[in-house]
């Protein structure tokens, strides 16, 4: 038998950072977010009692200077919760769907450090009651359609023996301010034997309702304590808009819990989150009473 | 590895007599494990099987790396 040389190396990079992926438990109540976690296909936003069911999957080719990823996500909610999202024929979810394209360049210089850069447009399209503003307290069924794009960053790296994940986001598109409207529960009324039942309740917005062009900025920062197993992160986010008649930053602080072998893989979040620290819409409300729990869970399948 | 991906160098042979060296990197969260294998797929068996986690010596990362004599009458394939 021929012989060939006598040792061979054999080099295995795996560069897989677990933050890049269309979307994260990370995210605020309106399931915004900058961070994009690997590999969580699915995750349900408790927000304002609505949920948000997200599914993204992305797939990794070798490459001499680089990782590249592309996938898709597509996130579905109601505005009345997840009980209507199964109630017959009103079944008619708000979407949102997306295309991203990440990049994650090999920094082998700087081992405990990964940069993911991510582009992603999107589609979106939601449906809603917009309050009539006289005294009738009917209201009119509208929809919303949208596209924009969002660039990101993310960066996994280490203070000391703490990981840490740093996330900017910037989206530009088209954008309205249901947000910022009130919310009003509508029923219909069936009055028999003096007695007087309410049915049929539905949510619509009043106000002024809005479209316009804006941009959102998006910021997060976790730090994974070893001291805690590296598995519970600590930190926060803040969600900027700016344009159309009521810009405002939110802002949210709280914890997150991986899975152990898997920390990138987030299972559930717990969010205490202020609407408009800097107040710019002028509410009658303090911080305080303008904040709010969240719950975020995710699951991988 | 981190959501189970699995990198896999197919179609690899390689004709050793004595000796194969391996070194691999893996980036990482801290706390993420991941498993090295090298398989002779014309045997059918392990050659090395090594587990670890990230983030033990530095953070976010791994690094392993070492040698073992093989058979030198078995073509041995990587796949790792």
């Amino acid at each position: 038998m021929r012989k060939f040389s006598t040792s061979l190396l054999v080099s295995f990079l795996a560069a897989t950072s677990g933050v890049y992926a269309q979307t994260s438990v990370l995210q605020d109540k309106s399931g915004e977010t900058s961070v994009l976690v690997k590999d969580q296909p699915v995750i349900i936003n408790a927000g304002d009692a609505n949920v948000t069911v997200n599914t993204g999957y992305g797939w990794a080719r070798t490459a001499a200077k680089s990782d590249k990823f592309i996938g898709i996500n597509l996130t579905v909610k109601s505005e009345e919760g997840v009980a209507a999202l199964l109630e017959g024929y009103k079944f008619k979810p708000d979407y949102k769907a997306s295309i991203y394209f990440a990049l994650t360049p090999h920094d082998t210089a700087h081992p405990s450090t990964t940069h993911t850069v991510y582009l992603a447009p999107y589609v979106g399209k939601s449906y809603f009651n917009l309050l009539q503003s006289d005294t009738t307290n009917t209201f009119d069924k509208r929809n919303f359609g949208n596209a924009g794009v969002k660039l990101g960053y993310n960066l996994l790296t280490a203070l000391g023996n703490n990981s840490i994940i740093l996330g900017v986001s910037a989206d530009v598109g088209q954008l309205n301010n249901l947000s910022a409207l009130k919310e009003a529960e509508v029923y219909q009324t069936v009055t028999a034997n003096q007695t007087t039942r309410l049915t049929d309740k539905e949510i619509a917005y009043a106000g002024s309702y809005t479209t316009f062009t804006g941009a959102r900025f998006n910021f997060d920062a976790y730090v994974f304590p070893k001291l805690m197993g590296g598995l519970i992160g600590l930190g926060g986010y803040s969600r900027t808009l700016t344009g159309g008649p009521a810009p405002k930053t939110n802002a949210g602080l709280g914890f997150i819990v991986g899975q152990k072998g898997a920390p990138s893989h987030i299972a559930v979040g717990v969010f205490y989150q202020f609407k408009d620290i800097f107040d710019q819409t002028t509410s009658d409300k303090k911080l305080l009473e303008r904040s709010g729990i969240n719950v975020v869970a995710g699951y991988k399948l | 590895m981190d959501g189970g991906a699995t990198w896999e160098n197919k179609g690899v042979q390689i004709k050793i007599d004595n000796k194969l060296e391996y070194f691999m990197t893996c980036k990482a969260m801290s706390g993420t494990d991941w498993t090295f294998t090298i398989k002779d797929k014309a045997a059918k068996k392990k050659l090395l099987e090594e587990d670890g986690t990230t983030g033990e010596e530095i953070p976010n990362f791994s690094k392993l790396e070492g040698s073992f004599d093989v058979n030198p009458d078995v073509t041995p394939k990587i796949d790792a």
